[in-house]
């Protein structure tokens, strides 16, 4: 049973290109951002001067790592209970980590002035690979947090572990796989950015960002700006896509709102197509090893998964909010499934935002279940779950088609029509 | 959609005074609040609200207005849930994937707008065989970026995407007002995985047990000539 089919109402201004994005939003007075990033992955900053470009005639205001370090700026929450450098003040963590934030009348003006800001930088040895991001040598990413001697974050396990354990010790069968989730990225068309407007007079503060969490947002600047709740103003307008990427609070949208602030003018900054790729959240980065206990006609009785993932130089994990549903629950919802997470975290890639946790984890029992079949040489058919004593109080379903015509075989010479070069290859 | 319905009793209130019936007497039938059994004295709900703002003498007590509101907590988790079957041309020469048929069926519950969901899965379908053919955010040993521009992270284009074949089943769940349950991400989470076993499939026949994505032709080359670009994947 379905209801009506509609046409989205918002089609019609996308199409035609009359669509009210964040860059689109054109105050009066407005300045623009810019971010100076690093080049490199782990250094430590010996020192930042800015001289040249504050010298910039266009130049208006520039931002340093020490500027909010004095404000009680430098450093934000992220979405689990982390934090999150916003300029870099001791160190950089993670290759584009921002490092200064420069205000000018034109968006050219700052970008030239970015060239202007002298940073010194001493570089530190990395660690990229999440398993070796344990290894007693590893350089520690996080020693700003007290008493850091590591690069472990948490580690996490759901399901009767016992009883699993037990059941893969009886087993008939056996299956096991290792296997690699790369790190993704959402990539939406639209890149992060954000106009922040504080109006000195009124003492509120207006932002137009295309997030996804605008609540979250608010309480974010409220306490980042030292303002109430009720004096700020989130506008998410149009939004070209987002996959979880818009979720979080970027460090570019605190730098606008204290460039605002400084400036007493609306600042707007906009990310380009690398920086969207280098800084912003990615997803999955899971090494995961899936086992399967079964018995010989194919019913699988247990299953046990153990995953390692990087969560880059700053959890930002959205998992608070999917915590009962994400991260393996509802994989492990039956007490004879056992899942155990780690999260090795803070290796010297870009902050993590694992957008959809909880996605992982299937996508692994899937994988899975493939090989006690093929280890038999024929498919057989899984066990019907109504009969394995729960209860099922849905409705019955109904099945049919959605798809109105059907692919049609596609001719010889089509099918051999190259659709594009195959990528170089790509280097680890 | 609960709010929905607390704002249609308030119009039923505000009907009953206006056809001087009692609310009890009224239903709700083809979009209007009429008298049981007599249709055409039917008021709509743009009739009701003009009424309820005007100078319709409402009962004692009762404030005429059509406001609601609702705060929902959900009573549980729903869980769609579905099959996708993949098949796959791949060429050993040069290790190229071409995802010749992909066939998804979905069950997200009571479907609202079937064009949205459709929308969303094919979105999500697509974004899979990008994962599981295309992409990967890699760094060299420095910690550079190796995948910081669109000629690196490749993005799956309609060129890359066959005609999906979408099902439906439909098993409304029963924690939810309507049956309705999400949809957004199931085609993310089978899509990925049914490309990968349906490559490794029709590898089979070179002893190809595994591969790892993304499958680039370079690393599909590799895996058929059982030398992978990485074979050192347990957790320590």
């Amino acid at each position: 049973m379905s209801h009506g089919r509609m046409h989205r109402k918002e089609d019609a201004r996308f199409i035609r290109g009359r669509g009210n994005y964040t860059d689109d939003v054109h105050l009066p007075g407005m300045l623009y951002g810019a971010i100076l990033r690093s080049p490199y992955a782990h250094a430590r900053i010996v020192s930042v001067d800015a001289s040249a470009a504050e010298a910039h005639p266009k130049v208006r205001a520039v931002i340093t790592g020490q500027t909010l370090a004095g404000l009680g700026l430098a450093w934000m929450p992220t979405l689990s209970r982390d934090t999150q450098a916003v300029l870099a003040t001791d160190k950089v963590r993670f290759q584009d980590q921002e490092v200064a934030f420069v205000v000018a009348e034109d968006a050219y003006s700052a970008r030239d002035a970015l060239e202007l800001i002298d940073v010194e930088y001493e570089p530190l040895d990395t660690v990229i690979d999440a398993r070796r991001a344990l290894d007693q040598d590893a350089p520690v990413i996080r020693d700003n947090l007290e008493g850091r001697t590591d690069n472990h974050v948490f580690d996490w396990e759901a399901g009767d572990g016992e009883r699993t354990d037990a059941l893969f010790a009886r087993a008939e069968v056996t299956v096991a796989q290792d296997m690699l989730y790369p790190r993704v990225h959402p990539a939406p068309l639209e890149t992060c950015g954000a106009v922040a407007d504080f109006d000195k007079v009124t003492g509120k503060l207006t932002v137009w960002c295309p997030t996804q969490a605008p609540h979250a947002h608010r309480t974010l600047y409220a306490m980042v700006a030292g303002l109430p709740e009720h004096k700020i103003r989130v506008i998410s307008p149009d939004i070209g896509g987002g996959f979880g990427g818009k979720v979080g609070i970027y460090r570019g949208y605190v730098c606008a709102i204290v460039g605002s602030i400084v400036t007493g003018r609306p600042v707007k900054w906009m990310e380009d197509r690398s920086e969207n790729l280098m800084s912003t959240s990615f997803a999955r980065d899971f090494h995961m090893r899936g086992e399967i206990a079964a018995t010989r006609d194919g019913r699988i009785q247990a299953i046990r998964v153990k995953v390692l993932a990087d969560h880059g130089a700053f959890n930002g994990t959205a998992q608070p909010t999917k915590f009962p549903a994400g991260f393996f629950h509802v994989f492990s919802g039956s007490p004879r499934r056992s899942a155990r997470a780690r999260a090795s975290t803070w290796t010297s890639s870009a902050s993590a935002w694992p957008t959809a946790p909880s996605c992982g984890c299937t996508r692994r029992a899937r994988r899975c279940c493939g090989s006690p079949a093929r280890r038999r040489g024929r498919v057989t058919r899984p066990r019907s779950p109504r009969s394995s004593g729960r209860s099922w109080a849905s409705p019955p379903t109904t099945w049919r088609w959605c798809t109105a015509t059907p692919t049609r075989r596609r001719s010889a010479s089509a099918r051999t029509a190259p659709a594009r070069p195959p990528s170089p290859a790509r280097r680890r | 959609m609960i709010v929905a319905r607390k704002v249609r009793e308030r119009a039923r209130i505000v009907a009953a005074a206006m056809l001087e019936a009692s609310p009890d007497d009224l239903e709700w039938t083809g979009g209007t609040w009429s008298v049981v059994g007599d249709p055409a004295t039917g008021k709509t709900m743009a009739e009701i609200a003009l009424a309820a703002h005007s100078d319709l003498e409402l009962p004692e007590g009762v404030e005429g207005h059509l406001d609601a509101v609702t705060v929902y907590n959900p009573p549980n988790l729903t869980y769609p849930f579905g099959a996708y079957i993949c098949v796959v041309d791949v060429d050993p020469g040069t290790g190229q994937v071409k995802v010749r048929r992909f066939v998804a069926v979905d069950d997200c519950g009571v479907r609202i707008n079937p064009t949205i969901v459709e929308g969303q899965i094919h979105g999500g379908l697509a974004d899979g065989i990008g994962m599981a053919l295309m992409q990967v955010m890699a760094f060299d040993e420095d910690g550079n970026h190796l995948g910081a521009s669109f000629m690196d992270y490749l993005l799956p284009t309609a060129m890359e995407c066959p005609s999906w074949e979408l099902g439906e089943t439909v098993t409304p769940s029963p924690t939810h007002p309507i049956g309705a349950k999400g949809v957004g991400e199931s085609a993310t989470v089978g899509s990925p995985a049914a490309v990968v076993n349906a490559v490794v499939d029709a590898l089979a026949p070179y002893g190809v047990r595994h591969a790892d994505m993304p499958l680039t032709p370079a690393n599909v080359w590799r895996v058929i000539n059982g030398d992978p670009f990485r074979t050192d994947l347990a957790i320590p």
